[in-house]
């Protein structure tokens, strides 16, 4: 549990959310993603966290008085891709090539996530990736819908009926993924 | 069936399936609604469109999934409104009528078939229009279902040329509708250039509805302006009873005019044996012409004992004696029980033949252009006296009606005549269609230039080959599928008009279909009032000029011969 906490500091600095929505956008397209999990643990595995600070103190508290840990940590992100924005065309396929090395992710905005999640037809590439499970899915129909403002609900039902259809064998998960997209 | 106003810019659904025997299957769009009868157009290329009426619509699911657990109660709305349309969608049946061209050709039959989806939009005014346009007269019968601007009518030639019948249970507006086919008849008829070029009707009225008023429940009247009161001078009123208001005649039936052939219709109403009708043709045939009264006395006569006997027996003879030397030891007792009570009835006179001058007279006005009502009066609850009188008077008239065409070579051909009946089925049911005149007039379609209008509430019950020969069929709210089934078994592959009859409301609308019309419509019938303001498009509609004039018939010959009818009316 403590070593969790040191990686806790930079989630507060740049917190990425399951099933939020990515981008990139050097290359040719501005390509955009969604959070499928992340992996946080010491750069070098040889040498494992080690439990730190006073009982009672706060992970926070902890970070600040040793501030080395978060130099030897590393957050890892696996990040499914939803579609690209070609040309300012929004497409929910994957693009013709994956985005560049060493290029930098940010935070896609409600504008372009509505964009690109188009009703709901950003599901057919999400869902063909493995790491897109229920509870990612849920979050990142949860998420466009939030953007969309006003539209959530138009938002919800479309992409609903989108998933509907993706899933027509598949019932049940149909089922348990909209529950947790509308509690 | 309620009025719905469907966005008519919007496509209903797409076409997903389907055959020109099965109809179509189109998936209605999300939002969208149908209703049974209602109509929906579809593109097939080359500026053709289908035209079809929505026979049915089912829910449907893509899989068991949503049916096997359907999305309970408690569960987010959000599952719900997403099944709809993925999970589950709605189907409509959609039955292909007629093929429509871009350029106003006359609508044809449907051939084609639309592509896999294709869009089905509701059916708007204008194809409406064009699918029902007819050149000649016709008579306005109500407005398509949701289409309230747009009256359709059926072809007034092909309507009579042959016969037709209006069905549904009691109170749904048979009699209503009828009286409005009736007065666009005179009204067309009243008109026309001479008298052959009229149709006539002969009304067996067995409650009294297309004389001089018709009971009615409306919001301002509870009677009805009737035939009579409209066609003054284009109807005779014939009456059973002997002093009734306002009639013309009164119709006589003497015992000598009652052949046993007129007997085999009454069989079952009168409760006779086959071997009772036996012994009715054996006594006409020993006793002559006056058989009835002969067997209807108290004592055999001198007569019938010498006919029977060539030595009779010993002191007086009594019936049985007479039965059992006839052979029919049971039965003619029975046959004279029932001739005694049959006789007992006011219009039928002993030791009488007045038929034949009631029949002479019925024909003179009929041919001479006057429709004839024959109402019951008290006796319209009897239905021994009204299937004898309306089967005695239309064998013997359809027979002078058959004599004239056969004979129209040297002579002008007959006008055409409409027997319109009542309680059809008990005419022509199963069992004695065969012999029944109205099933051979049925059966000789418009040969003799005599046709058929049958009102009844159980199409079940009538011989499923007369019910076959009805061409126009009006159907209101039928009691049961039996009944429904009888009126669509004929019309093949159009199964789809079930689900629309069983839909129906209980009064006042109708399926109706056949061959007066290119396509069978679910109407709303027209309102019936006392008010002259309906007169004037119903002319229209039926080719004549808006205001009444006198004929041109009258104008050059003056009216038809006033026949001047028999009995003690009046
Ligand atoms: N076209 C109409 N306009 C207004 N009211 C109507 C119309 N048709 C029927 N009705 C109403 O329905 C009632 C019953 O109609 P009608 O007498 O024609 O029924 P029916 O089918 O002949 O019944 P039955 O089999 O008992 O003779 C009428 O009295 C009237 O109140
Ligand atoms: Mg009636």
């Amino acid at each position: 549990m403590r070593a969790f906490e040191c990686a806790y500091a930079r989630y507060t600095s740049e917190p990425f959310a399951l099933g939020q929505m990515l981008v990139v956008r050097e290359g040719r397209y501005d390509t955009f993603g969604v959070v499928t999990g992340s992996e946080s643990g010491p750069d070098d595995p040889s040498r494992p966290l080690v439990p730190r600070g006073d009982p009672g103190q706060s992970a926070a508290a902890v970070m600040a008085s040793n501030p080395e840990i978060e130099l030897l940590l590393r957050t890892t992100l696996t990040v499914a891709i939803c579609g690209h924005i070609d040309r300012e065309v929004a497409r929910p396929v994957l693009p013709p090539m994956p985005p560049p090395l060493l290029a930098e992710v940010q935070a896609a905005t409600n504008e372009e996530k509505v964009r690109v999640a188009d009703e709901g037809r950003f599901l057919v590439p999400l869902l063909a990736n493995p790491a897109a499970d229920d509870a990612v899915v849920a979050a990142a129909l949860r998420e466009v819908a939030h953007a969309a403002g006003p539209g959530e609900r138009p938002f919800l039902v479309a992409a609903g009926k989108e998933l509907a259809r993706l899933l027509k064998a598949e019932p049940s998960r149909l089922t348990s993924i909209l529950r947790a997209v509308e509690p | 069936m309620s009025d719905a106003n469907p966005d008519a810019t919007r496509p209903l659904g797409v076409v997903v399936g389907g055959s020109l025997t099965k109809g179509l299957e189109v998936r209605l769009d999300p939002g969208q609604t149908a209703q049974l009868g209602q109509y929906a157009k579809t593109e097939v290329g080359g500026g053709l469109s289908i035209l079809g009426m929505v026979t049915d619509i089912t829910l449907k699911s893509v899989d068991s999934g949503p049916t096997v657990w359907p999305p309970g109660e408690d569960e987010p709305a959000l599952l719900r409104e997403v099944l709809q349309d993925t999970g589950v969608y709605t189907a409509l049946a959609v039955d292909p009528y007629l093929e429509l061209g871009e350029n106003g050709e006359e609508p044809a039959r449907a051939r084609r078939l639309p592509s896999h989806f294709s869009a089905v939009h509701p059916a708007d005014q204008d194809t409406l229009d064009r699918a029902f346009a007819t050149d000649g007269p016709n008579i306005p019968v109500g407005a398509p279902l949701g289409m309230d601007e747009l009256e359709v009518g059926v072809d007034f030639e092909r309507l009579f040329e042959r016969s037709a019948g209006v069905f549904g249970k009691s109170g749904t507006g048979k009699s209503v509708l009828v009286l409005h086919l009736l007065d666009a008849m005179l009204t067309r008829s009243t008109a026309a250039a001479t008298n052959s070029d009229r149709t006539v009707a002969l009304v067996f009225d067995m409650h009294n509805d297309y004389g001089w008023e018709m009971k009615f429940q409306g919001p301002s009247t509870s009677r009805l302006r009737s035939l009579k009161q409209r066609h003054q001078t284009d109807i005779e009123l014939y009456t059973l009873e002997s002093r009734a208001a306002r009639s013309d005649g009164q119709i006589l039936i003497g015992t000598r005019d009652i052949q046993p052939d007129d007997l085999e219709v009454l069989r079952e109403t009168l409760d006779l044996s086959d071997l009772a009708v036996d012994a009715a043709h054996a006594c006409r045939r020993r006793f002559g012409p006056g058989w009835i009264d002969e067997i209807i006395a108290d004592e055999p006569s001198a007569a019938v004992v010498d006919r029977l006997w060539r030595e009779p027996p010993e002191g007086d003879v009594n019936w049985s004696q007479v039965a059992a030397q006839m052979g029919y030891p049971g039965s003619l007792e029975s046959l004279r029980r029932r001739m005694e009570r049959l006789t007992r009835r006011e219009f039928v006179r002993t030791e009488g033949s007045q038929f034949g001058d009631v029949i002479e007279h019925v024909v003179r006005s009929l041919q001479g252009g006057k429709s004839v009502v024959v109402q019951f009066g008290r006796f319209g609850n009897d239905l021994v006296s009204y299937m004898l009188v309306a089967n005695m008077l239309s064998r013997r008239i359809w027979e002078r009606y058959r004599d004239s065409t056969e004979r129209s070579e040297e002579r002008e051909a007959p006008n055409r005549l409409v027997i319109v009946i009542e309680e059809a089925h008990k005419f022509v049911d199963r069992s004695l269609a065969g012999q029944s005149i109205f099933g051979q007039i049925a059966r000789e379609l418009r040969k003799y230039n005599v046709t058929l209008l049958v009102i009844d509430q159980r199409p079940s019950q009538i011989d499923p080959e007369v019910l076959s020969q009805i061409g126009t069929k009006f159907t209101l709210q039928l009691d049961s599928d039996n009944d429904v089934e009888a009126i669509v078994g004929g019309v093949s592959g159009r199964s789809g008009l079930r689900q629309v009859i069983a839909a129906l409301e209980s009064k006042r609308q109708a399926l109706v279909f056949g061959h007066a019309l290119p396509m069978p419509v679910v109407v709303q019938t027209p309102e019936a009032t006392n008010a002259d303001s309906a007169r004037a498009s119903l002319r229209a509609r039926l080719g004549l000029p808006e205001r009444e004039e006198t004929s041109p018939a009258a104008a050059l010959f003056g009216a038809p011969p006033d026949s001047t009818p028999p009995g003690d009316g009046r």
